[in-house]
Parts: C-alpha cells; structure tokens; sequence
C-alpha cells in the first residue's frame, strides 16, 4: 500500500510547542498532589480559623478576669465593671476545687473541720462584740462581727483555702500587705449596689464602700470587712495581728 | 530498550520512576499527528495534544500497567479529548471563525507540508467519522491494525480492508487533483 503521501503531508511538531508544553506540564502537580495541596490548604484554613477564635477567646477572658498571685493567695482581677455575671456584691469568687460541705438539717454548710477559729486581741475604739449573723453566704461562713454606736461593722469570714472564695477587685484597687511578716490583700471598696429603681443596671466598682483585708492561716483564708471608710488600713490590720487561735466552743462569743 | 518501549512498560510509581521525559519524546509526535489528522487543523491538534499531556501528567498515579500499555493508556485519554473536541465543534460551528495563528511563519518547506496537509485534511473531512478514527490511529498514533482492532471493536482485517479502501481513495483524489 503506497501511503508514503500520508507521512509526507504529516506537519512536524513545533519545537517550541514541545518544549513549553514539557515545561508546563512538569511544573503541576498530579491529581493527588492536588488533593493533597487543597486538604492541606483547607486544614491551613481551618487552623487559622481555630486560632484565631482561641485568641479572641483568649483575650476577652483576658479582659474579664486574671487571677493574680500574691504570696500564697490569689486575687481575681477583672476589667469590666463586673467580675462575672451572677456575682453579688458580697458574693466571692470561688477557687478551684471541692468546697468542703454537708447537709445538715436540710441546709448545705460549709465544714470548717481542721480550721483554727480566730478571734481579735484587739479591735478599733468605739467597737464591740455583736451577734454574728446566720449563714447566708454561699462560700463562705462569718466568725465574727463587731459595730460601733452608728451601726458600722466589722466582719470577719472565713472559707476553706480549696473550694472557697477569692477576694476580687478591678485593676489598682487592691496591694499586697502583710499580717504577722504573711502575705495578704487589702482590697479598696466593693461593686455598689443598684439602686432599687434600676436593679439590672451594670454594676460600678466604688472604692469608698469599706475595705477587705484577706490572709491565709492553714488551710483556711480569712478576710476582715468593713462597708465604710470608717476604719483605716492601719486599724484593720492591727485587727488581723492581734487575732488569736481560740477553742471551737469559745467561737459563738467572739472576745473581747 | 528504546525510549518508546520503555513508555510502553514503565509504570508510573508515586516516586516518580516513570522516564517521562522519554515517553514525552516519543509519544508527543504520534498524539501531535493523531490529532491532525482526526481533527484536520494543526494549531486545534496542538492545543488538544497539551491538553492530553496534561491530563496524563495530572493523573498519572492512576495509569497501572497491568491494564495496558502507557501508550494505550495516553492515548484513551487523547480519544476522549478528540471526541470532546467535536462535540463542542459541532455545537459551535456555526458561529466558528477559522483557526488562525498569527505567530506562526511557516518556511517555504514547512509552507509546502502545510500544503499538502491543508489537501489530505480537506480530503480527511469527508470521510464516515469511523474511518477517521482508524485512518488517524494507524498513521497519526501509528497503531498496528491489530491494535486499532481492539480499540474501534472490529475484526483485524476489517480494519485493514477500511484502511486499504481510505488511502487508496485519498490516493486517487490526491492524483486527481493534480
């Protein structure tokens, strides 16, 4: 069969064709390679996303609460007018852990076995003894209680180191002092109360509303409060030094 | 070993054993030329030739030899691109303008092959789509009869009595012409 006509006619192939085209076709990928590229893109993504959601997470705990060493203690620091929701004026931070508790007769309190009671060896002039009020706190159980003529308080609470509550206070309004040569926390005023007109209103961090001095013994933390400036820092830690251990049973009557 | 039957057996391993370069050399001028003559435009086989190579090279983990031979395996790819290629055509060849490539300057001996191949593709775009088909394989992809037998489903000597009607044919008006 005479078909040399055929392979006369057949045009060469462009060099310049072949050689792009090698170049070109080398330079991708298989269908693999760029599943593999795309997955891997995707992940890419995807952890980027996932970061940067952890870092917004991040910093907005961060901008709500820090915990703050000082000493064997811990303060929570918060930036927003108010700590956390659901906390109250009076109402602590709890600290990590099993609060010590049992039921008895039907209530829930807190077991302070194994804490030493304290009572003062000396209290600010115009101050005396009075009843300490029932529990009403959910972290913490009150020891002590004295109030001068104007019905001005001083309390003292107690709360299990593991479990128990944390002072808090927004950022320059608390500093580390000691009692006995121990760390503690002086913490400047307390969230004000909503007036009654405006209950859910955000709440506003006052400095003038008493002072709250914290420290641990054992494994127990202590904190004496006031709710006015009516006593001085000096006054409320020359309180905190003077306590002493007492027997349980000497507890319900707190001295002097 | 030449380079074709080493393209013919290689397989393509994820470590990339396969002598691409090789089966690259050997292969393009039988896909360059399958598609001239299938399709009867130079510069449409060239852009249709890359796109085989790249869908080759981009799926090259799925070619396994033991379901044949690269060069069968190149070239069912390069059928359905051809196959592809006509259907879009017939859909727009209506509003189709004629291929041109402005880049290109022939020589004066390039010039008198794109003659001859401008006639055998005028007379090529005649034939029935089946003889194309064979017509194409045995002297674009150079496929023996055998092979093509497979490939299009019919007896070996069918192919060669439809092959030896086809070039006598072309031979006949290529005479006539001149």
């Amino acid at each position: 069969m005479k078909d040399d006509f055929i392979y006369r006619a057949l045009p060469e192939v462009r060099k310049e064709f072949a050689q792009s085209l090698y170049a070109r076709i080398r330079g991708r990928p298989s269908r693999s390679g760029m599943r593999l590229m795309i997955k891997s893109h995707r992940i890419l993504q995807f952890a980027i996303i996932l970061g940067v959601l952890l870092l917004v997470a991040w910093s907005q705990v961060r901008f709500w609460i820090r915990y703050v060493p000082i000493g064997d203690l811990w303060l929570v620091e918060f930036r927003s007018t108010q700590p956390t929701t659901g906390i109250q004026t009076v109402d602590p931070v709890p600290t990590p852990g099993q609060l010590p508790t049992a039921i008895i007769d039907g209530e829930v309190v807190i077991i302070l076995s194994g804490i030493d009671y304290l009572s003062p060896g000396w209290i600010p002039d115009g101050f005396s003894a009075t009843t300490v009020p029932g529990p009403g706190y959910s972290y913490e159980t009150s020891i002590g209680m004295w109030s001068n003529e104007a019905q001005e308080t001083i309390r003292l609470f107690v709360v299990p180191r593991t479990g128990g509550a944390r002072p808090y206070a927004p950022p320059g309004m608390y500093k580390g002092v000691r009692v006995n040569g121990q760390p503690a926390i002086l913490v400047y005023g307390r969230l004000a109360p909503n007036p009654p007109e405006n209950p859910q209103a955000q709440r506003k961090w006052d400095e003038t509303l008493g002072l709250q001095l914290t420290w641990g013994v054992g494994d127990a933390i202590f904190t004496l409060e006031t709710l006015g400036l009516y006593v001085t820092e000096e006054d409320l830690i020359r309180m905190a030094e003077s306590m002493k251990v007492v027997p349980p049973y000497l507890w319900e009557s707190p001295t002097p | 070993m030449s380079a074709f039957e080493k393209a013919k057996t290689a397989r393509v391993s994820a470590s990339g054993e396969m002598d691409w370069a090789s089966a690259y050399e050997e292969l393009l001028p039988k896909v360059y030329h399958y598609f001239c003559l299938r399709i009867g435009d130079r510069f449409e086989a060239e852009d249709l030739t890359a796109a085989t190579f790249e869908r080759a090279w981009r799926d090259r983990e799925r070619f396994r030899t033991e379901l044949g031979t690269f060069t069968n395996w190149l070239f069912g790819i390069a059928r359905h691109v051809a196959i592809a290629h006509l259907r879009q055509h017939e859909q727009k060849q209506s509003t189709a303008e004629p291929s041109t490539e402005e880049s290109y300057r022939p020589t004066e001996e390039a010039a008198a092959t794109q003659e001859e191949f401008d006639r055998l593709a005028s007379m090529l775009s005649v034939l029935p789509e089946r003889e194309r088909e064979i017509f194409s394989l045995k002297y674009g992809a150079q496929f023996t009869n055998r092979s093509i037998a497979k490939i299009v489903r019919l007896s070996e000597s069918n192919v060669g009595t439809i092959l030896h009607r086809t070039v006598s044919r072309l031979r006949e008006q290529l005479e006539d012409g001149k």
